[in-house]
């Protein structure tokens, strides 16, 4: 009965509906993700025999049939438009794991500078799975029982190629920021930071830490009232001012500015091209013009005084 | 008489206020753009009286003058309610602001209905840059402060856009479309310069709202600077690209349509609610990373540490050991270090240094390797030489663009010479003997080798370079960096130029590090001997020899000018361009005479062309028939001058043939023709604009020589030193792109120091500038010197001139003396009117520029003078004329000018005597010859302009002693306009005839001239053809 037949071609090929602005894949071909825990994520779903719904799933991810995605904690939620008017509704469910879990975590790599500064980085670590085996949990759903997915379409099989789809949009999401896969582990963004860089000094030291940070606090309170309110008269008076030094430092040519590579990857992008690669020409050239404005000032500056 | 203010501009528009009104313009923030209104001075506590500042009419007036790069629509003026600080129902006035600093909480805000103009984006730029400059549009129109600081925020806005710190955001409320909009960044690097507009914002930026029924919240700097800067970056970013690419264009998702409207004029873009609500939130985890480094008090540096020299060199080439340390460092104070161990080992850094070292692994792999190799605290790692190589090469400039501390080792930052392999050319001897040998063609035996420094390497040296892997090698106990594309490049020009010999002018290039055709750059030039002594005087290391002035020079060169007259003779023998760019005063003229005559005297090699503006022909004619009266002399100007063969025959037969910036470039095919000895360019700031007609035209006259005189300290003029080195020495700073980019933009937004650097040793040999100041000049000078300064007179000028002169006859035929003594007397007030200003003599308020010889020389002369922060006085007998000189002044130079007449009240005219002797005071004066001819103390200023004469020496040199007297630091130039071919040149004859008796016969006034006979009279007035200027 090749009709039920998993590697025959079923579910039949319908046409999907092209979705106007979904979201598309950023890697044009090849693996999603390059990060090793990102590849793991998608391994994840490989490990169910989906046959050609694992091709469907991908030329779905990246021609933009996911409209919508949403990462949080202990899960995901997605829309994907496929042949019918209303998208399918996807969700994945994650087990999240207890604070006590992420104790016992914390506990397991405390004081490892350099797996904290990896971490900080924006890289998972290798062996940070050994921390997790340490604490008696694992980073990565390690049973069914852990992750669930579901999908509003009518295709029996689960997962269907709208959740692959999903998955691999999430793959490159979490190569953009290994901290989600934390967040759908169920530990909250702002959470992280403290488990993983906290200080493995004594008590002694926290409260050092505590008393270091109070005068910056100090400081700064007198300035946050005073931004109201400038030394300047109503009219300004009529002393000279100084006129503010331009320094500007170097900038090199090149090809992507270095706010944008720092801030990296759009999450979710839509786009189609990547947002650096449109946005470097205009940081380049509205460079150019205010560099070349303002040696002219200084120009003027040092031949009127 | 309206009041009228005269605005610089393509052309002169007259912008009508108020009778007798100032105003001050005003900026502030309104419905998120900078917008401009005005309030007048005048009556400023009248508080009915503000909304009679500059109307709807004048405001557009006065932004359709200002010079613009970029044609734009016509701004649209608006109403807007000022809230003001009020008592009693009247404004605080600026002027009295200070004293009520304190009671400031008490003066209440009251709204005043005003005229705004919100000014578009690319316009507001242009504007605001204008008013860094300057400090009024012309006499009636000042630039408050407020307008000031408001320009301080547009160029810090600038430099955020040059170093890149801008992200693109999203504008979103209930009550108007989604916008798509640039944002600074700004981190602890900016925040001192952010602080200091902050603390000099004056509240009366955010005085505006819609109505005078909308109160304004309470005054926040922050906020309003914050909102200017949003305006002024994002206005910088949408000018750099037209459009969106059309990709995008096609593209209906929601980021599309987002970055679309990031690009191009258009802000706004379709989006639901909902669409803002995903967007806002994919910006902010999108730039999450950036905010937090910006939050950031640290940073990392990395610090390069190159193995220990040892013993043996080719063991330390292979050295495993370049260490790269970590160090955290402070972002405000970059002097401020701490050791990675130590870091990590105190609670408070411990998470910063973290954090700071996870940030910089995007932008090295090594770090990333590094991290993930060792299993030790991570406090930096080690690289064999290759890698440190790539290090060097590749990540330490990807880490220094992202912002994280590098600190390299100084040979490989290029800073050290003698660290550096490349080429040595050395010359061996030159190849004829005798005074050719310094010939600038003269050939010169090079010995090419491939050196360290200024040392040659040995053969088993250089077998070691051609074998190394890395182009990192210890060198006689120094790390080097060796390029192999360089080295081998390097060879193969020793291998080629064996039998290479080089021109002296070749070889002095070299020298200065100009580029040289067929030399690889950064050659090094070994030379001794003569040839060596010849560079080091060219670069003014070693005297040279003395020159005697020519007979025929009617002169005696003082000490510095004769040293001047040896650099020019020199200069121009070695084969290159000259500029004499001494301060005015100094005697430019008679140096470049003494040279002219010298070489006229020796070799007869041809007339010399000398070009000047047109209002100083008549004062050259007159230098040259004054200090080098035997030399052949022929004006090229006017309507009725030579042309075609005639001409170039008559130039060969002369030594000096006179002409105009103007003729220079129409007649450039005409003068091309003849075979000039050299070609002199006077006030040589005309050619600092290289894509002008006129600078065109004097590169392409071929000359055995180029000379430049000028005024202007050129040193201070980076963006023009192009231009005249293009003249004087063509190619020796490379292209004019290349120029740009390599100089200019390095040496005024960085400040670089190693560049500027660099421009003076490729420049200095070429330029000689003394200071009236410096003391070996200072002995040389008299205390007060006296020039007259023959002007010229514009067509318009010299035919009012004449249509006077018809109704001078029926003048002398008055038979009552009474009245023929007062109808003469009016007739020589209306020509010297005429020789002043033609609005003098029409009183018609009409513009001013391009229509008088001696304002346009005056404007030029000052020009000079504020240059070099000098202050002058400015007399004239006529209030009329004063009037225009202060208008014209300010208009032209944005700066205060004040002017003292009869009407001035006694209390006014010491306020403004005070303020002009402060250092910080108006740097020109403007005084009616009797009310401020006698009394005052103005010895801040050493030029003293008599703009008309008084015929009477006595009370002259009573207003020039106003600045010569005790107190005077500086020496004192006195310039006494003239206007050639008039009246006012055959008076001054006539006095400097009878010096002697002069005091006696002419009294005190003018009266002595109409006792002159008829006959006499007639010559006095009469007009000569070469009065009048193109």
């Amino acid at each position: 009965m090749s009709r039920f037949d998993s590697r025959g071609d079923w579910p039949p090929k319908t046409k999907p509906r092209r979705a106007a602005d979904g979201i598309k894949a950023q890697s044009k071909r090849g693996a999603f993700a390059t990060g090793w825990w990102a590849q793991r994520w998608i391994a994840k779903l490989h490990e169910f025999d989906l046959g050609a719904r694992l091709a469907r799933g991908r030329s779905y991810a990246r021609s933009g049939q996911v409209t919508q995605i949403a990462l949080e904690l202990g899960g995901i939620r997605a829309q994907v438009q496929g042949s019918r008017a209303k998208p399918y509704d996807v969700t994945i469910r994650i087990r999240q794991l207890v604070a006590a879990d992420w104790r016992s975590v914390a506990a397991a790599i405390a004081g490892d500078a350099r797996l904290a500064a990896a971490l900080l980085a924006g890289h998972m670590p290798e062996d940070i799975e050994s921390a997790f085996r340490a604490a008696g949990v694992s980073l990565f759903p390690a049973n069914e029982n852990e992750m669930k997915t579901a999908c509003s379409c009518p295709d029996w099989s689960n997962p269907c190629k709208h959740v692959a789809a999903v998955f691999y949009l999430v793959g490159e999401e979490f190569d953009r920021d290994p901290f989600l896969l934390f967040v759908v582990r169920g530990l909250a963004r702002e959470a992280v930071r403290d488990v993983f860089s906290m200080s493995d000094e004594t008590d002694a030291q926290d409260a050092e830490l505590a008393v270091a940070r109070k005068p910056v606090r100090r400081r700064r309170a007198p300035a946050a009232a005073d931004a109201t309110s400038s030394d300047a008269t109503f009219w300004g008076g009529d002393g000279a001012i100084a006129p503010s030094p331009s320094n500007v430092p170097i900038v090199t040519s090149a090809d992507v500015p270095a706010v944008l590579e720092r801030a990296g990857n759009f999450p979710f992008w839509r786009g189609g091209v990547a947002l650096a690669e449109v946005l470097a020409p205009i940081y380049r050239d509205a460079a150019a013009a205010a560099l070349e404005w303002l040696a002219e000032r200084a120009e003027q500056q040092r031949g009127g005084d | 008489m309206a009041a009228a203010v005269i605005l610089e501009g393509r052309d002169d528009v007259v912008l009508e206020t108020a009778a007798g009104m100032r105003v001050t313009l005003h900026a502030g923030l309104f419905m998120g753009a900078p917008t401009i209104w005005a309030a007048s001075d005048d009556h400023v506590g009248d508080a009915a009286s503000l909304t009679h500042g500059l109307d709807a009419k004048g405001l557009r007036k006065l932004f359709a003058t200002l010079p613009l790069a970029t044609p734009h629509a016509p701004p649209v003026v608006g109403e807007a309610a000022a809230w003001l600080p009020t008592r009693d129902g009247i404004v605080i006035p600026a002027a009295s602001d200070s004293t009520h600093r304190a009671k400031r909480q008490r003066a209440a805000l009251a709204a005043k209905t005003v005229r705004i103009v919100p000014l578009p984006r690319e316009f507001a730029r242009t504007f605001f840059a204008e008013c860094l400059n300057r400090e009024t549009f012309g006499d009636d129109v000042r630039i408050g402060r407020d307008v000031t600081v408001v320009a301080q925020a547009l160029r810090f806005a600038l430099t955020l856009v040059a170093a890149k710190n801008v992200l693109p955001d999203l504008v979103a409320n209930d009550k108007t479309e989604p916008q798509a909009r640039w944002k600074p960044v700004m981190g602890a690097a900016e925040r001192a310069s952010y602080d200091k507009i902050v603390a000099a914002l004056p509240a009366v930026t955010a005085a505006l709202t819609p109505s005078v029924m909308t109160r304004p919240s309470a005054f926040n700097a922050r906020a309003t600077l914050d909102a200017l800067l949003a305006f002024f970056v994002d206005a910088a970013m949408r000018c750099a690209r037209p459009a969106a690419p059309r990709s995008f264009a096609a593209n209906p998702s929601l980021h599309a349509r987002w970055v679309s409207a990031l690009i191009g004029p258009e802000t706004t873009f379709r989006a639901t609610p909902e669409e803002c609500v995903e967007l806002a939130a994919g910006i902010a985890t999108w730039r999450r990373p950036v905010d937090e480094e910006r939050a950031a008090t640290y940073r990392l540096c990395l610090r390069v540490e190159e193995p220990r020299a040892s013993g043996d060199a080719e063991l330390a080439t292979a050295a495993q050991d370049w260490n790269i340390a970590f160090l955290l460092q402070s972002r405000t104070d970059p002097t401020l270090l701490v050791d990675g161990t130590v870091a990590l080992r105190t609670g408070a850094l411990r998470r910063e240094y973290l954090t700071a070292l996870g940030r910089a692994v995007p932008f090295s792999r090594e770090i990333d390797a590094s991290l993930q190799r060792t299993s030790d605290a991570p406090i930096g790692f080690c690289l064999d030489t290759t890698r440190a190589f790539a290090f060097l090469q590749i990540d330490a400039a990807r880490c220094a663009a992202a912002d994280i501390g590098v600190i390299l080792p100084s040979w490989w930052l290029g800073m050290d010479a003698k660290a550096r392999v490349g080429v040595r050319a050395a010359v061996k001897r030159a190849k004829f003997a005798g005074a050719s040998a310094l010939h600038p063609g003269a050939l010169l035996e090079i010995d090419w080798t491939i050196a360290l420094g200024t040392d040659s390497l040995t053969p088993r040296e250089l077998e070691r370079l051609a074998r190394l892997k890395t182009p990192l090698v210890q060198l006689r106990g120094k790390w080097v960096h060796v390029d192999p594309t360089e080295l081998s490049a390097a060879l193969a020009h020793v291998e080629r130029s064996r039998r290479r010999a080089m021109t002296v002018a070749e070889a002095v290039r070299l020298a200065i590090g100009a580029p040289v055709d067929g030399v690889p750059p950064g050659t090094v030039l070994v030379a001794t001997g003569r040839i060596g002594d010849h560079i080091a005087q060219l670069r003014g290391e070693k005297a040279y020899l003395p020159v005697d002035p020519p007979a025929t020079l009617q002169a005696t060169l003082r000490p510095y000018q004769s040293r001047g007259f040896a650099w020019l003779n020199f200069i121009t023998r070695a084969g290159f361009g000259a500029c004499l760019a001494d301060d005015m005063g100094l005697g430019k003229t008679v140096q470049t005479l003494a040279l002219i005559a010298h070489d006229w005297a020796q070799e007869a090699g041809g007339p010399v062309l000398l070009v000047c503006p047109t209002s100083v022909i008549g004062n050259w004619q007159r230098e040259i028939a004054r200090f080098t009266p035997t030399l052949p002399m022929h004006v090229h100007h006017g309507a009725e001058r030579e042309r075609g063969n005639a001409f170039v025959e008559l130039a060969n037969t002369c030594a000096i043939v006179l002409t105009s910036y103007a003729l220079l470039h129409r007649d450039r095919d005409r003068l091309a023709e003849v075979a000039w000895r050299g070609v002199v360019l006077d006030e040589a700031q005309n050619v600092k604009n290289a894509q002008s007609q006129q600078a065109r035209a004097a590169r392409s006259i071929g000359s055995g020589y180029r000379i430049a005189l000028t005024g202007t300290p050129v040193e201070n003029h980076v963006g023009d030193l192009w231009s005249l080195m293009e003249f004087l020495n063509p190619g020796m700073l490379g292209s004019q792109t290349a120029f740009r980019r390599d100089f200019f933009v390095p040496i005024h937004v960085r400040g670089d120091a190693a560049v500027t650097e660099r421009l003076r040793l490729l420049t200095g040999p070429f330029i000689l500038r003394r200071h009236k100041s410096d003391k070996r000049i200072i002995a040389d000078l008299p205390a007060k010197q006296e020039y007259t300064v023959t002007c010229t007179l514009t067509r318009e000028q010299a035919t009012l001139y004449a249509a006077v002169l018809k109704d001078f006859d029926a003048t002398l035929a008055q038979r009552d003396s009474i009245e023929r003594r007062g109808k003469i007397l009016g007739a020589l007030s209306k020509l010297k009117a005429i020789c002043n200003h033609p609005a003098q003599f029409a009183a018609d308020n009409s513009p001013l520029p391009g229509r008088s010889g001696k304002l346009a020389r005056l404007e030029e002369m000052l020009d000079e003078i504020l240059d070099v922060g000098e202050a002058a006085l400015v007399f004239t007998q006529f209030a009329e004329m004063g009037t225009l000189i202060a208008k014209r002044l300010e208009a032209r130079f944005g700066r205060d000018v004040a002017f003292l007449h009869g009407g001035v009240p006694r209390s006014a005219r010491d306020r403004m005597v005070e303020r002009f002797q402060e250092r910080a005071g108006p740097t020109v004066f403007v005084l009616s010859l009797k009310a401020g001819g006698s009394g005052l103390n103005l010895t801040r200023a050493n030029h003293v302009f008599h703009y008309d004469r008084w015929w009477n020496p006595a009370v002259e040199n009573q207003a020039t002693d106003r600045a010569f007297r005790i107190g005077q630091t500086k020496a004192v130039q006195v310039h006494k306009f003239v206007c050639a071919g008039t009246l006012e040149e055959k008076i001054a004859a006539l006095i400097d005839r009878k010096a002697a008796v002069s005091e006696r016969i002419v009294g005190t006034g003018e009266g002595w001239l109409t006792k002159l006979s008829n006959a006499r009279l007639r010559e006095l007035v009469a007009l000569a053809p070469e009065a009048v200027a193109e």
